[in-house]
């Protein structure tokens, strides 16, 4: 921990002690010669940090986050990833998005889709990867996927 | 709490705040995480529409930071924006100093990285 005016040191040296005699302990309570001055820096940074993926989406076509999302399926390529899981078949309907739209996007997985899926992210991932020959773009979870697989009684009859 | 209002308020007079931007205090991280867990089971909007998750635990009243931890954060496709504000701020990124004790799995953010959202704590660093 460094702050300005003190060295690296002090700043450990203050944590332990808070560790030491005030974490979890009554003690930890007020005091006077605490300083605020980091935290209204803190609050700029958080606030900065909050503020960028709105400006991202907005910057990227100056026209909206309508827009983007119309760029988005536009380039997104659907595709269709299959596995096998302990109990059935799978498979899903995704986009593949190229890396370029939006980093903001990336990363984002429907959790409704993790549950059916019954599989955890990295698990997905990489089975996308298994699967596909080219999986260079990502999951993009805002475009619905539509699975499939014989747990499921809906593909039954499909 | 002061902090998280803070940031609410100015937040709210911000002409780029939006009706679905969400502050909350949540309960009983040391018990397991119960409160984001919560949060993050019955989210107010879809997950999927839930860009990014910035948490906040303990900040050390000690003065003007010139490092920050962002516990979880190179794990995101955010994290070259969070370089880069960091560098506006002066504030050098320290990598988790102690990874061996999981902070990543058992902070409030991680409730939000389960779900598929991109989230990480923000502190000054040595988190207890």
């Amino acid at each position: 921990m460094k702050f300005k005016g003190h060295d690296t040191a002090w700043g450990e040296a203050q944590a332990k002690d808070y560790v030491d005699h005030n974490y979890h302990k009554v003690s930890d309570e007020f005091h006077n010669d605490w300083s605020f001055e980091g935290l209204g820096k803190m609050t700029r940074f958080g606030f900065d940090l909050g503020m960028k993926p709105r400006m991202n989406r907005r910057s990227s076509n100056g026209r909206g986050a309508m827009n983007l999302r119309r760029r988005v399926s536009r380039a997104a390529t659907k595709t269709r990833i299959v596995w096998r899981s302990a109990e059935c078949n799978h498979s899903a309907d995704v986009a593949l998005l190229p890396e370029s739209l939006t980093p903001v996007l990336r990363g984002v997985v429907d959790a409704k889709d993790l549950n059916d899926f019954g599989l955890s992210r990295d698990t997905r991932s990489h089975t996308a990867k298994a699967e596909t020959k080219s999986f260079a773009g990502v999951v993009d979870s805002t475009y619905s996927p539509a699975h499939r697989g014989d747990c499921f009684s809906d593909s039954a009859a499909s | 709490m002061g902090f998280l209002l803070g940031l609410a308020r100015v937040w709210a007079k911000s002409p780029r705040a939006e009706a679905v931007d969400f502050f909350a205090a949540v309960t009983a991280e040391e018990q397991g995480l119960l409160g984001s867990e919560y949060f993050g089971k019955h989210p107010s909007i879809p997950a999927s529409k839930i860009s990014l998750d910035l948490n906040y635990d303990a900040l050390a009243p000690l003065g003007e930071p010139e490092e920050v931890e962002v516990s979880g954060a190179e794990r995101t496709t955010f994290y070259p924006e969070v370089e880069a504000i960091a560098k506006e701020f002066k504030l050098a990124i320290k990598p988790d100093a102690q990874p061996g004790a999981g902070h990543y799995y058992r902070s409030d953010h991680f409730s939000f990285v389960a779900r598929g959202i991109p989230a990480f704590s923000i502190s000054e660093g040595d988190e207890v």
